[in-house]
């Protein structure tokens, strides 16, 4: 019933505001690609509903490796 | 034939009084009866409280009964129990036991209450005869009418009143014509809240006696009061501030009182748990954040009162979560707690009735396409959602956190292989919301009924196709980044709509939103295809841009733009606003320079401008082009 905690949903946005402010700060290139890395965060989060999380860092961890799996595969597909 | 119905008892004086319903006659009779009441005290000294309640005038008898003490109903206690007629009696003799340092048991429900399950009285149904000055009722058949009384329900809609009658359907402007509408007819029951209730005597309190019998407990529909009435023993008279939640509590408490297992306030305490324990086992269903945007083919698969099954079949109850002295523990692998099946729960007993006379009025409903038995259906449902929410509420009697854990944790896992059974059928999981899958790709309502027959049989839990779109739009929400859970619409194949959450279908969206995004919808609802939805889509914005012209032009009725308002004081820690001074609920207001005031046609100032930021936002629950192009 989420008594002791903010919800879940709430943290990872304040995470991902953190991320954007840093973002911010860093080269374009790497800005762009930090932006396409969180993309679609909401998919991982509504995975994490099922089964519950202690460390939401865990969702941005699950998620990185997600993307970067999707870019390479999109990668792959253009090259070939 | 015409019957006589038990329409209501109420306790006058000392007595309890019947008020009886004539068909033959549209009268309401009343007669006093012989009702008996019951108290039952605990002490160190049964036989000797016994002895002393005996020897009481007006105490017609006394005995001594053993029953059950929760929390876990594991331990016996001696309970003296004396019977009176005499209610006034009743609540002296339970005041001056409490002052004498005895135990009072059972003070839930209310006497009267549990005086008519003891004797089967059932209210709202059809009177066979009187014994010793108590009526007696015929048993009660779900297939039968209610009573063909005189009705009126009132309640806030838009901004405006709305009042239903046996007759018509209204839409009032004002409290003044609701009393000229009631001061011309005449009514057996009244529906409402409160609210209005209290408005309406203040306005004039002599008109509204043209209504018999006044029903404070919310502006439902009569045949939902009666099937709470029947289900739950209560009193229309003990309807005023009524409930789901007392409703539910009240059936289980009949429940338990039949199986002599005694209603004592003793909470069942939580064991210590570590921050994370609490974290990842204290949590509610599963709610997806979906990707807003078009979809296309998607089924939408609803598992059936989800919830109170998993109740149900799983015995999940707050006596036999975690019980220590369990012969018979089921483990269940999605949770750390444990669930006895020595004993069927007080909580799964009371649901497992309830789900079956549901489903027997859907039947009903289909046999015969009567209102009835869908308002009944209706009043079932709306307990059976309410039986989940009070299993872990802190006051249930019946609940505890623990049992509203295994319930949402046998939830999620459920809806997780509905998830996974899907995918590995190559469809997507677009949206999930506690008991409800959206599925995009399927290709025929076939295909989406084979995939029902599929997570039915991997669950163990009956679902049903709840609708299948031949498209779906989830909107953005205020950032234009995320979709809302509750918020989506989309065209059935069957030719039909389904609208959820946005401001067109929200009852405090003032009428000229309401209006302008329901035609902007009838719009897109005309397309079956992308390409017709990129010329729709212009068009349903078009409507919009016509609407706000409207506006800026002054082409609207004034009345149209009332915004409605429930909330009191007590809803909110914040400073509330002016309009809570200035007028009373239900709030009818109107924006003005900044701000929203009190309706009032002579003086108003409307702020357009607040309006047209309104049709903005309809507008922004909109598909755009590029939506189309995201999904192609």
């Amino acid at each position: 019933m989420g008594r002791n905690t903010p919800s879940l949903r709430v943290i990872i946005d304040s995470y991902i505001e953190r991320l954007r402010r840093v973002s911010k700060m860093l080269p374009p290139e790497e800005r762009a690609f930090l932006e396409l890395l969180i993309e679609d965060i909401e998919s991982t989060l509504s995975v994490y509903t099922h089964i519950g999380v202690v460390d939401p860092i865990e969702i941005i961890i699950v998620h990185i490796i997600r993307r970067l799996n999707f870019l390479y595969c999109k990668q792959q597909d253009m090259r070939s | 034939m015409t019957y006589k119905w038990l329409i209501d008892a109420d306790i006058r004086g000392d007595r309890v009084v019947f008020t009886i319903y004539n068909e033959g006659t549209s009268v309401l009779e009343k007669r006093e009866s012989q009702v008996a009441f019951r108290g039952y005290i605990a002490g160190r000294d049964p036989h000797l409280i016994a002895t002393e309640l005996e020897s009481i005038e007006g105490v017609e008898s006394t005995w001594i009964e053993k029953w059950r003490v929760p929390p876990y109903y594991e331990d016996y206690i001696d309970l003296v129990v004396f019977e009176t007629s005499s209610y006034k009696l009743l609540l002296k003799i339970l005041k001056l036991s409490s002052m004498r340092g005895l135990k009072v048991i059972n003070k839930f429900p209310h006497p009267l209450i549990e005086a008519l399950h003891r004797l089967k009285i059932k209210p709202l149904t059809i009177l066979e005869d009187w014994r010793s000055g108590v009526p007696i009722v015929y048993d009660w058949i779900p297939s039968m009418a209610d009573p063909d009384l005189n009705y009126i329900v009132i309640d806030v809609e838009h901004g405006y009143y709305t009042v239903k009658t046996r007759w018509e359907d209204l839409i009032l402007e004002s409290l003044e014509d609701i009393l000229n509408y009631i001061s011309s007819h005449y009514f057996h029951l009244g529906f409402t809240d409160q609210q209005i209730y209290l408005k309406l005597i203040e306005l004039d309190s002599k008109s509204i006696s043209r209504v018999s019998k006044w029903i404070t407990g919310g502006a439902f529909h009569p045949s939902e009061y009666f099937e709470w009435s029947r289900l739950s023993y209560t009193p229309l008279s003990l309807m005023g501030n009524i409930t789901i939640g007392r409703i539910l509590s009240t059936i289980e408490a009949l429940k338990a009182r039949s199986r002599r297992l005694a209603i004592d306030t003793v909470g069942r305490r939580e064991p210590w748990r570590t921050i994370e324990e609490l974290i990842v086992n204290d949590r509610g269903g599963v709610v997806y954040r979906p990707k807003p945007g078009l979809y296309w083919s998607v089924c939408q698969i609803d598992f059936k009162s989800l919830y109170p099954n998993i109740i149900a079949k799983y015995n999940i109850s707050g006596e036999t979560i975690d019980k220590s002295s369990c012969k018979n523990p089921l483990i269940i692998p999605w949770t750390p707690h444990k669930v006895c099946l020595d004993e069927r729960g007080v909580v799964p007993e009371s649901i497992e009735e309830l789900i079956k006379l549901k489903e027997i009025y859907e039947d009903l409903l289909k046999e015969t396409g009567k209102s009835v038995f869908e308002y009944r259906r209706s009043a079932i449902k709306w307990i059976l959602v309410a039986s989940f929410g009070y299993l872990g509420y802190r006051n249930s009697l019946f609940g505890s956190v623990m049992a509203h854990e295994v319930v949402t944790a046998t939830s999620r896992e459920i809806m997780m292989k509905a998830r996974m059974l899907a995918e590995s059928l190559g469809y997507k999981v677009i949206h999930a919301i506690v008991d409800s899958v959206f599925i995009e790709g399927v290709q025929s309502i076939e295909d989406c009924e084979a995939l029902l027959r599929r997570i039915e049989g991997e669950t163990g839990f009956k679902a049903k196709v709840e609708a299948y779109y031949t498209w779906l739009y989830i909107p953005r929400d205020s950032t234009g980044l995320n979709g809302v859970s509750n918020r989506y619409y989309g065209l059935l194949s069957s030719g039909g709509e389904k609208v959820k959450g946005i401001m067109a279908v929200r009852r405090d969206t003032p009428l000229y939103i309401a209006r302008a995004q329901i035609e902007a919808l009838r719009k897109l609802f005309e397309a079956k295809t992308p390409s017709e939805m990129e010329v729709k889509i212009r068009e349903a914005h078009s409507i919009i841009n016509l609407y706000i012209e409207h506006l800026k032009n002054g082409l609207y009725d004034k009345r149209e733009l009332i915004i409605s308002r429930r909330i009191s004081i007590r809803d909110s820690y914040k400073k509330p606003p002016s309009y809570i001074i200035e007028s009373t609920p239900p709030y009818m207001l109107i924006y003005t320079s900044g701000k929203l005031a009190p309706y009032n046609s002579k003086r108003v100032e409307i702020n357009i401008n607040k309006y047209k930021q309104l049709l903005e936002k309809a507008r922004k629950e909109l598909p755009t082009i590029e939506d189309i192009n995201t999904t192609l």
